[in-house]
C-alpha cells in the first residue's frame, strides 16, 4: 500500500502525494494539467472517439477535456488515491462523466461505446513509476478483448492432466467438472491406472526409482498422444500430476499454454521451485511469504487461488433417520489425526461438558488416542457423501488446519483447507482456526466464526451451542459465500480470465481458428455446412475426429459438405 | 462434348487409361476430355493422347499431418471441384472402384455418370457392367479375367484393340549427363550386338518384385553372353540396389537405377528391344511403347488383371496353388519368387529376342522342360478382350476349366449377348473353345455337385422373375404388390444365403446386387421390370456356366 497526502500547491490547489513523489507540479498543478492537455490535442482529430486516461492524479490533465471528450476513461489502481479524490469537491464533475478502470478490470461499460478500439490515449507519466504495469493490463485487455477477441470459452480447448492418485486426483476432476460447467471443451487425461504399478515402485524406492522415471516418461508421452489428437489451446497440470521436462518443453514449442497449480504446502514440497518457471502460470493456495517468494523468483505468471468446494459434490443432502442417528452431533471434527489436531482434541474434550454429543471422524483416530466413545467409526475412511451428512448434522463443525508438529496451531498458518469451503458449501456451521487469508475469503462472524486459542474455542463452542439461529444464520451466509466466490466453477473462470489477459497470442490462436471456419464459410456458401457447424462446440470445430464422427453419425440425403469431408476421410484412412 | 475421366491411382493404373481416353475419341469424336490425377503422376500424362486439359489435387497437401490443417485441404478441395465445375461435363468417367474417386463423382457435376457412384442417399451405386464387374471381382481375388485396359475401355461401350493403346514419346528431349551416357553406351560401336535388354527391379510392393539377386544372376549371365546389351532401370526406391549391381562391370551393361527423370525413362525404354520386368509402372510404359515383354508375374499379381496389355507379351509365372495370393498377405516362404530360375528368363529373353533363328527349338526345349513355372503369351479373345493361352500345350486342370467356362460368361455378360439365341450361343462358344482346344488338353471333369447347386439356384431365380413380371404387371392392387415384394425378399434372402457358399460363383451375385444399385426407376412397375432383366440375366449366366460344365456342348 502507498504512503498517500495531500500537499498545498502554490496556487492553492491540492495535490496529491504518494510514497513522497508529487502526482502533479507543486507550484501550478491547473497549469500543468492545462499544457499537458494542449500538446495532447494537437493530435486528435475525432472527439468522438473515446479517450483512455492512465492515472487519475486529482485530475488537473483531465478536467480541460471533460467538455471535449464524449467518452473518458479513468484507469487507476490506487483506490485510496481515487477515494482522496472523489472528496475534493472540484473533482465531482470528473467522477460524474467519466467511467473507471479499476484493479477488477471490468471493462464491460467500455465495451458499450461505439469505436472502443480505437480510443485515444492519456498517460499521467507522474504514476507510471506505480502502475506501468496495470496501464499495460490495461490496454492489452481493451486491445485484445474486444468482443471480436475474446474467445467464447466454448472456443477454448482445455486438456487435464490428473494426478496418478491421492487427493489432487480428486481436485483434478473438479477441475475437469467446472470447466465444462463452463462450457469449456475439455479432455481429461486419466493417468489413474498407472496407480498400482506406482505404489509398487513407491514401496521401494531405491530399487525402483529409475523405473518411477520411466513411467513419468510414458504418461508424458502417452499425454502427448493426447496433446496431438485434441490439439488443446491450454494444458491443466494440478499438483502432482506427472510430466516430464520434455513434454513441458514441447507444449512450450507448439505454443501451448501451460498452467500448474500447486495445491501443497511449498515448505513441505519443494520441487514449485523448479515448477514455478517451467510452466507459464503458476497457481498456488498459501499467501504472505509464499508470494514474496514467488515475487523475486517467479518469472511466470503466478497467482493466489485457494482451494474451493465442489458444489455438485459437496452440498446438502437429505439425511436417513439411521444416517442422523450415528453422524449427528454437537460439536465434530472430520478430518486426519495430525499431531496438531490430537493435542487440541485431547484438550478439548477435557474441557467442555459432558453432555456436549462430541464425535470425530477419519483416518489416524483409534482408542488409544481418545476414548472410543468420540469415534463411531473408528479409524476408517469417511466418504463424500458421509462428510456432507456430518457438515450438516453437525451443529458445530471444528475445521483445525493441521500441522505437522503438536502446537495446537499451523505456526505458518498461510493456507486455506479445502474443508473450510466444503462444509460452508453443505450449509455447516464452522469454527474455524484463525488466519490472515481465512479473512480474506469469509467475514468473521458473518459468515465464518474463527478462532485464535483453545479457550476462544472452547467459549465458541458454548455460545454457538446456546444460539442456533445465529448458528443457522452464519451457516446460510457461509454457504452463500462459497456457493457464490468459492466454487471451483468461480476458481477456474477467474484462472482462466488471468490467463486470457496474459496470453495475447491465445486470444490470436483462438481467433485465428475462427477465423479459418469463416474463411471455408465464405469460401463454400453452404448452408448445410453452416448448419452442421453451428452444432458442434466452437472449440471442436478444429477437431478432425469430432467433426468426420459427426459425418459419419448423420443420417439423410448425403449432403455436398459431407462429401467433400468424406472424401479428404478417404486420403487420410487411404479407404 | 466435355468428358472427365477421374484416375487418382498409381502411374500403371494411370497409364491402363490411356485405351479409355483413345476409345473415347473413337466414340464421340468431337470429345474434349479432361482427366483428373494425383500431381506426383502428372507428368506422365504429357505423353497422353486425346487429352484437352490434366487437373491435379496436389500430393502435398495429402501429408500425414493433413488432420492437423484439414479444413485447408477441405478448400483446396473445394476449389478444385469448384473448377471442374465450371466445365458442365456431359459425361463424367470414373473407372476406379473407391471410395474416395466415387465420393469425387458425386461432388463433380455431369450429365450423365458412369462407374462407381455415389447417390444422394449416401449408397454406392455402379453405372457400367464392366466396372459391376470389375467389383464384383474384388470380393473374389484369383478370379480376375480381364484386363483392367478393357474394364476401363468398357465404361464407354468400346473394345479397344492392341494399336488404341500406345504412349506418345518426347523425341525433343532436354540433354542431360544420364542421357549423354545412354547414348554412348548405345553408339558403341560393336556391330555383332544388336538388340538391346532392358531390365527393370522393384515394384510398388516388395512381394511384387522378384528377388534382387536372381536379377543379379539373370544380368550377369546375360552380360557375359556377349550377345545383348543389358540396360538396367531402377527408380529412386531400388536405389540402394545400385551398388549391389556395379559389381557387374562390363561395356554391354548399364546401370541407370536412380538415374531418370520420367520423361527420360520413356525416351530409354524407347531404345530397348525387349523388356524383363516384374509388374510395375515403366512396365506399362513398356508396353504402350510397343515393346515386347517379359513379365514376371509374383505374389499378388493376377495378369489377368494387370499384365502387360499387348501381344507380344510373355509371362511367366510359378506354378504354384497359392499363387495369386493378396497384396496384404505376408507369405512365409515366397516360393513364387524362387520357383523362376534366372537361367529360365535368360532362356525366354533369347526366345523373344529370336536373334538366332536356329536356337528357337532350343530355347523353347529349354522353357518347356519345367514343372514349377507356367508360360503364357496373351492375344485377343473372339469378344476382343485380351486373353492368355500357354505357350505349350498343357492339360487344362479342373480348376482352369470352371476359370475358362467363368470367363465365357463373363465376356458374354459384357458384351450384352447373354439374351443371344441358341444357335449364337452355340457360335460363340465353338469359337471360344476351339481357340481354346489348340493350346490346351481339355479334359472332362466331374461338377455335378455345381450343376445342382446351380439347378437348385436356379428354381429361386425364375420364381423371382415371376414375381417381379406379376408386380409388374398389377396395376391395381397395392396389397398384392406388398405381398409379392415379400416373396421376393424372401426368395432373394434364400437364395443370396444358399450362392454364398460357393465363392466359385458368388461373384455373379454380386454383379446382380451391383445392377440393382442402378435401378431408379419411378414407380414400382418399372422398378419390377428393370429388376426382372437383372434376374433373366443372373439366370442366364448361371444356365450358360452348367451348359459348359456339363461338357453338353463339347460333344
Amino acid at each position: 500500500m502507498n504512503n498517500l497526502s495531500i500537499q498545498v500547491a502554490k496556487d492553492g490547489n491540492p495535490v496529491p502525494i504518494i510514497d513522497g513523489f508529487q502526482i502533479h507540479s507543486l507550484y501550478h498543478p491547473e497549469k500543468e494539467g492545462k499544457n499537458i492537455v494542449e500538446k495532447f490535442l494537437q493530435n486528435i482529430e475525432d472527439y468522438n472517439r473515446p479517450l483512455l486516461v492512465l492515472g487519475i492524479g486529482f485530475a488537473y490533465h483531465i478536467l480541460p477535456l471533460i467538455d471535449k471528450f464524449d467518452h473518458i476513461w479513468i484507469a487507476e489502481n490506487n483506490k485510496e488515491l481515487i477515494e482522496l479524490a472523489k472528496k475534493q469537491e472540484f473533482l465531482q464533475v470528473v467522477f460524474k462523466k467519466c467511467v473507471f478502470i479499476t484493479e477488477e478490470l471490468d471493462l464491460t461499460p467500455i465495451y458499450k461505446t461505439p469505436n472502443y478500439e480505437i480510443f485515444y490515449e492519456l498517460v499521467l507519466r507522474s504514476e507510471l513509476r506505480f502502475e506501468e504495469n496495470f496501464f499495460n493490463r490495461v490496454k492489452q485487455k481493451i486491445t485484445l478483448t474486444n468482443k471480436n477477441f475474446i474467445p467464447e470459452n466454448n472456443q477454448i480447448r482445455v486438456l487435464v492432466n490428473s494426478p496418478i492418485y491421492g487427493g489432487s486426483f480428486t481436485t483434478a476432476k473438479y477441475i475437469e467438472s467446472a470447466l465444462k460447467n463452463l462450457k469449456i471443451n475439455v479432455r481429461f487425461v486419466d493417468n489413474s491406472s498407472a496407480d498400482s504399478l506406482l505404489q509398487k515402485y513407491l514401496s521401494d524406492i531405491t530399487k525402483y526409482s529409475n523405473l518411477i522415471d520411466k513411467l513419468t516418461d510414458l504418461l508424458s508421452d502417452s499425454l502427448w498422444n493426447d496433446v496431438l489428437d485434441f490439439q488443446p489451446h491450454i494444458v491443466f497440470f494440478p499438483a502432482q500430476s506427472p510430466f516430464s521436462d520434455s513434454l513441458v518443453t514441447s507444449l512450450k514449442k507448439a505454443e501451448i499454454v501451460t498452467v500448474y497449480w500447486f495445491v501443497e504446502d511449498f515448505r513441505r514440497f519443494s520441487y514449485w521451485q523448479q515448477v514455478c518457471n517451467q510452466f507459464d502460470y503458476f497457481f498456488m493456495i498459501q499467501k504472505g511469504e509464499f508470494e514474496k517468494i514467488l515475487q523475486r523468483k517467479c518469472n511466470s505468471v503466478w497467482g493466489w487461488f485457494p482451494m474451493a468446494a465442489e458444489n455438485n459434490t459437496h452440498r446438502r443432502v437429505s439425511v436417513s433417520n439411521e444416517d442422523n442417528k450415528l453422524f449427528n452431533a454437537d460439536v465434530s471434527f472430520m478430518g486426519a489425526a495430525y499431531p496438531n489436531r490430537i493435542n487440541f482434541f485431547k484438550q478439548l474434550i477435557l474441557n467442555i461438558d459432558r453432555s456436549v454429543n462430541f464425535k470425530i471422524w477419519g483416518t489416524g483416530w483409534s482408542n488409544q488416542i481418545l476414548p472410543q466413545e468420540y469415534i463411531p467409526l473408528n479409524d476408517n475412511r469417511i466418504s463424500i457423501e458421509q462428510s456432507n451428512i456430518i457438515y450438516q448434522t453437525t451443529k458445530i463443525n471444528i475445521n483445525l488446519h493441521s500441522a505437522m508438529n503438536d502446537n495446537l496451531f499451523d505456526i505458518y498458518g498461510d493456507f486455506v483447507n479445502p474443508r473450510t469451503f466444503e462444509i460452508a458449501a453443505c450449509g455447516g456451521f464452522q469454527l474455524v482456526d484463525d488466519r490472515e487469508s481465512i479473512r480474506e475469503l469469509f467475514e468473521p462472524d458473518k459468515d465464518i466464526v474463527v478462532f485464535s486459542s483453545l479457550e476462544e474455542a472452547i467459549d465458541k463452542i458454548k455460545y454457538y451451542l446456546t444460539n442456533e439461529s445465529l448458528r443457522k444464520k452464519i451457516a446460510n451466509a457461509g454457504r452463500e459465500k462459497v456457493l457464490k466466490f468459492h466454487t471451483y466453477d468461480y476458481r477456474l473462470k477467474n484462472m482462466l480470465s488471468v490467463i486470457l489477459e496474459n496470453s495475447p497470442k491465445l486470444i490470436q490462436k483462438i481467433n485465428n481458428e475462427n477465423q479459418k471456419i469463416q474463411d471455408v464459410l465464405k469460401l463454400c456458401q453452404d448452408n448445410d455446412l453452416e448448419t452442421f457447424l453451428n452444432n458442434i462446440e466452437p472449440g471442436l470445430r478444429l477437431s478432425y475426429e469430432k467433426v468426420i464422427n459427426e459425418v459419419y453419425k448423420s443420417s439423410g440425403s448425403l449432403k455436398n459438405y459431407e462429401a467433400f469431408l468424406m472424401l479428404l476421410d478417404t486420403f487420410v484412412t487411404g479407404d | 462434348m466435355r468428358v472427365l475421366v477421374i484416375n487418382l491411382t498409381r502411374m500403371g493404373d494411370l497409364i491402363q487409361t490411356i485405351g479409355l481416353l483413345n476409345v473415347i475419341k473413337k466414340k464421340y469424336p468431337d470429345a474434349k476430355t479432361d482427366l483428373l490425377v494425383m500431381s506426383g503422376f502428372y507428368e506422365i500424362t504429357r505423353h497422353f493422347d486425346n487429352i484437352n486439359m490434366v487437373y491435379s489435387f496436389d500430393n502435398e497437401l495429402f501429408n500425414p499431418k493433413l488432420k492437423d490443417d484439414f479444413w485447408d485441404v477441405f478448400s483446396e478441395l473445394f476449389k478444385i471441384v469448384d473448377q471442374l465445375n465450371l466445365n458442365n461435363y456431359d459425361l463424367l468417367l470414373n473407372p476406379i472402384v473407391s471410395k474416395q474417386s466415387a465420393l469425387l463423382a458425386y461432388l463433380i457435376n455431369a450429365k450423365e455418370k458412369k462407374g462407381m457412384l455415389y447417390t444422394t442417399n449416401n449408397e454406392q451405386k455402379i453405372s457400367s457392367d464392366f466396372i459391376a464387374y470389375h467389383l464384383a471381382n474384388q470380393h473374389q481375388l484369383g478370379d480376375h479375367c480381364l484386363n483392367l485396359v478393357d474394364i476401363f475401355a468398357g465404361l464407354v461401350g468400346q473394345r479397344i484393340d492392341f494399336s488404341d493403346y500406345y504412349l506418345n514419346v518426347d523425341n525433343d528431349i532436354e540433354d542431360s549427363p544420364s542421357l549423354r551416357k545412354l547414348n554412348k553406351f548405345l553408339n558403341r560401336s560393336n556391330a555383332e550386338i544388336k538388340k538391346i535388354v532392358g531390365i527393370h527391379i522393384g515394384a510398388s510392393q516388395s512381394n511384387k518384385a522378384w528377388d534382387v539377386s536372381l536379377y543379379f544372376k539373370l544380368i550377369k549371365q546375360l552380360v557375359e553372353s556377349n550377345e545383348v546389351l543389358v540396360i538396367l532401370f531402377g527408380g529412386y526406391n531400388e536405389i540402394d540396389y545400385k551398388s549391389i549391381f556395379s559389381e557387374i562391370i562390363a561395356d554391354n551393361f548399364l546401370n541407370t537405377i536412380g538415374d531418370y527423370k520420367l520423361n527420360e525413362l520413356i525416351f530409354a525404354i524407347n531404345q530397348i528391344d525387349l523388356m524383363v520386368t516384374n509388374d510395375t509402372g515403366p512396365m506399362h510404359i513398356a508396353t504402350t511403347l510397343k515393346k515386347p515383354i517379359i513379365d514376371i508375374s509374383l505374389g499378388p499379381v493376377s495378369k489377368w488383371e494387370t499384365a502387360p496389355y499387348s501381344e507380344n507379351t510373355l509371362i511367366i509365372e510359378a506354378n504354384i496353388q497359392c499363387h495369386p495370393c493378396s497384396f496384404e498377405y505376408k507369405c512365409p516362404h515366397w516360393d513364387c519368387h524362387y520357383y523362376i530360375d534366372p537361367e529360365l528368363v535368360y532362356y525366354a529373353i533369347f526366345y523373344k529376342l529370336d536373334i538366332d533363328k536356329k536356337k528357337t527349338d532350343f530355347y523353347l526345349s529349354r522353357l518347356n522342360n519345367n514343372p514349377k513355372i507356367n508360360l503364357f503369351v496373351s492375344r485377343k479373345d473372339i469378344f476382343n478382350f485380351q486373353i492368355f493361352y500357354p505357350l505349350f500345350k498343357t492339360v487344362l486342370s479342373e480348376k482352369e476349366y470352371i476359370f475358362e467356362a467363368k470367363r465365357f460368361v463373363w465376356a458374354l455378360t459384357l458384351s450384352n449377348n447373354l439374351q443371344i439365341t441358341k444357335d449364337d450361343f452355340l457360335r460363340l462358344y465353338k469359337n471360344y473353345f476351339d481357340e481354346l482346344s489348340d493350346r490346351y488338353q481339355i479334359s472332362k471333369y466331374k461338377y455335378a455337385d455345381m450343376i445342382k447347386l446351380i439347378q437348385s439356384l436356379s428354381k429361386y431365380i425364375l420364381n423371382i422373375i415371376v414375381y417381379l413380371e406379376k408386380i409388374e404387371y398389377n396395376k391395381k392392387s397395392l396389397d398384392k404388390i406388398k405381398e409379392l415384394l415379400l416373396y421376393v425378399k424372401r426368395d432373394k434372402q434364400i437364395l443370396f444365403n444358399k450362392a454364398k457358399e460357393y465363392q466359385v460363383i458368388y461373384d455373379w451375385f454380386w454383379f446382380a446386387t451391383f445392377k440393382e444399385s442402378e435401378i431408379e426407376d419411378e414407380n414400382i412397375n418399372q422398378i419390377a421390370r428393370s429388376t426382372k432383366i437383372v434376374y433373366n440375366n443372373l439366370y442366364s449366366q448361371l444356365q450358360f456356366f452348367s451348359e459348359l460344365l456339363n461338357y453338353n456342348l463339347l460333344d
